[in-house]
């Protein structure tokens, strides 16, 4: 009885608000752990290993929410019943058995914070930094997806099967094979760059919104389009020095860009690439906003 | 209901306190797991039959009234493929010796994370035929009830497959393909990977499963029409035998 007399009725939010934050951290400081151990050290499953842009994603979004937090204090506390939907739902796929559930349970319950606290406004301003965490939730669904990459593996093999005979190699494409020297190339779903894909628009948005491009749908368009030439065009590139590697028997380079850290120098120079990509679109698509400043004057 | 939880000061410590409920439904288990260190996430459940599905790629399938003539494991886009030259039981030597064999080509789940992918187009690309008259059929194999379950009802599952010709300059074959689990069968990896899921969902299980493809000779550039009944009646056989033995945990 004393000690019910002795807390003040009120109890301070703070520490409710650090209770909250305490069990969030409780329940995700494991997952997040296994996460990244497994995007850094290919441990964890190929289809989880496509969310990998996670790495650059997650701590963005932790940024964004962190620099939106005065915003949030301003915001009216007014909750929206869907919150405590979505934070039953979240937990139910925590506490399920499957992997993929598990991981959606946190955008889905970060969702559900956000309009249980400050309702659709609230929601509206997280948007942003819940779509990088959604994005960067390992799913299977690359495995799904993979059927449906066939004809893009097929123009692969045939485009590098043009390319390597144009060099003097002779190449057979049949399907989604290249026969060289008597040694067949496989291109394989996992090596038809839908990984790289994946990244590159993943990226493609960060930068966007970074540069404030995002509110212009023609240089949004434009950039995305651009990307996935870009994407296809170095996995094209890719696919054909790896045919040449392997049918000239030069098995050190092949593995070096197959598994090794070439493959992520090749990335990250394509990756590079992308902000070359923006700086022209946004040189050669005016600004919307920009014209309307000028009709002002 | 809304207006209980609105703008009052006690509204807003009884808001935080409904998260902290709901958010201690999965934390407070999550504690004993620091402990025991067993995150689901960590570890995929064991597949059940694997040492019966490595047997299978390394041995083949015995079908019943069927004779084995020569088996080999064939390397084909990367995986391990068991391939059998099967004749009916019934066949005397000398008609086995005038006659194509029909071949039974299986590609057993050897490991956990072994998922199903391309098979079919890897098959295509060793025997580097053409395929045409492409189509889905139906049929239904049976598994005789097992012991102890109640009266002698027969347990019979759906399997969808694709049947195609498949011809090259030296044979042509009607070609029966499906991947083969417990439950059914279906030509798409995507069909798989549901059942999966329900099943580690539900019983945190796998569905163990076999890539089948069954190889029947057909005269050259023939309608594979008259290769059908067979076929299917082969096809039942073969995923009857391996819910038999290789699928079924219980089995």
């Amino acid at each position: 009885m004393q000690i019910r007399q002795q807390l003040p009725l009120p109890i301070g939010r703070y520490a409710l608000s650090s209770a909250v934050l305490g069990l969030l951290l409780l329940m995700y400081v494991p997952l997040l752990l296994h996460w990244i151990d497994g995007w850094l050290n290919k441990s964890i499953s190929i289809e989880h290993e496509y969310f990998s842009h996670g790495l650059i994603g997650l701590p963005f979004a932790a940024y964004l929410v962190w620099s939106n937090r005065s915003r949030w204090q301003q915001l009216p506390d007014l909750p929206h019943l869907a919150g405590v939907f979505l934070l039953l739902l979240g937990v139910a796929c925590y506490r399920s058995n499957l992997t993929d559930l598990i991981n959606l349970s946190l955008p889905i319950i970060l969702t559900g914070l956000c309009l249980w606290l400050k309702g659709m406004p609230g929601l509206r301003l997280q948007a942003f930094p819940l779509l990088l965490v959604f994005l960067a939730t390992p799913t299977e669904v690359p495995y799904l997806l993979a059927p449906y990459t066939l004809p893009l593996q097929s123009f692969i093999a045939g485009t590098a099967g043009f390319i390597l005979q144009q060099l003097g190699m002779s190449v057979r494409v049949d399907q989604i094979y290249l026969y060289v020297n008597e040694r067949i190339v496989e291109v394989a779903p996992y090596c038809a760059g839908l990984k790289m894909l994946f990244t590159s628009l993943y990226v493609g948005l960060l930068l966007l919104y970074w540069t404030g491009a995002l509110a212009s749908r023609a240089r949004t368009l434009s950039f995305f389009a651009g990307i996935i030439f870009v994407s296809v065009t170095a996995n094209i590139l890719r696919n054909t020095l790896l045919t040449f590697f392997h049918g000239t028997g030069k098995e050190q380079a092949f593995t070096w860009l197959h598994d090794g850290w070439g493959g992520d120098l090749y990335s990250a120079a394509m990756l590079g690439l992308l902000v070359f990509l923006l700086r022209g679109i946004e040189a050669w698509i005016p600004d919307n906003s920009d014209s309307v400043d000028a009709a002002e004057f | 209901m809304l207006s209980l939880f609105k703008t009052s000061p006690r509204s807003q410590i009884l808001r935080m306190l409904v998260i902290l409920f709901i958010l201690a439904i999965a934390a407070v288990p999550a504690v004993s797991t620091y402990f025991t260190g067993g995150w689901i996430w960590k570890s995929l459940p064991e597949v059940a039959t694997l040492e019966q599905l490595r047997a299978i790629e390394k041995g083949g399938l015995v079908l019943p009234e069927w004779q084995t003539l020569n088996h080999e494991t064939v390397e084909i886009g990367g995986q391990d493929w068991s391939v059998q030259a099967i004749a009916p039981a019934n066949q005397t030597a000398t008609e086995t010796n005038s006659q194509a064999p029909i071949f039974l080509m299986l590609r057993p789940q050897t490991w956990q994370r072994d998922q199903p992918q391309v098979e079919w187009m890897d098959i295509n690309g060793v025997q580097r035929w053409t395929a045409d008259s492409k189509r889905q059929i139906r049929f239904e194999a049976q598994m005789p009830s097992t012991q102890g379950s109640v009266g002698n009802s027969v347990k019979s599952v759906q399997v969808n497959a694709r049947f195609l010709r498949g011809w090259n300059q030296q044979r042509t074959y009607a070609v029966l393909q499906w991947y083969a689990w417990s439950s059914g069968g279906s030509p798409a990896p995507s069909r798989w990977f549901w059942v999966d899921q329900r099943s580690q969902w539900r019983d945190r299980q796998r569905m163990p499963w076999v890539a089948v493809s069954v190889l029947v000779p057909i005269q050259p550039l023939g309608d594979i029409k008259q290769a059908e009944v067979s076929a299917i009646a082969l096809g039942q056989t073969v995923q009857s035998a391996l819910m038999r033995s290789a699928l079924n945990a219980g089995a």
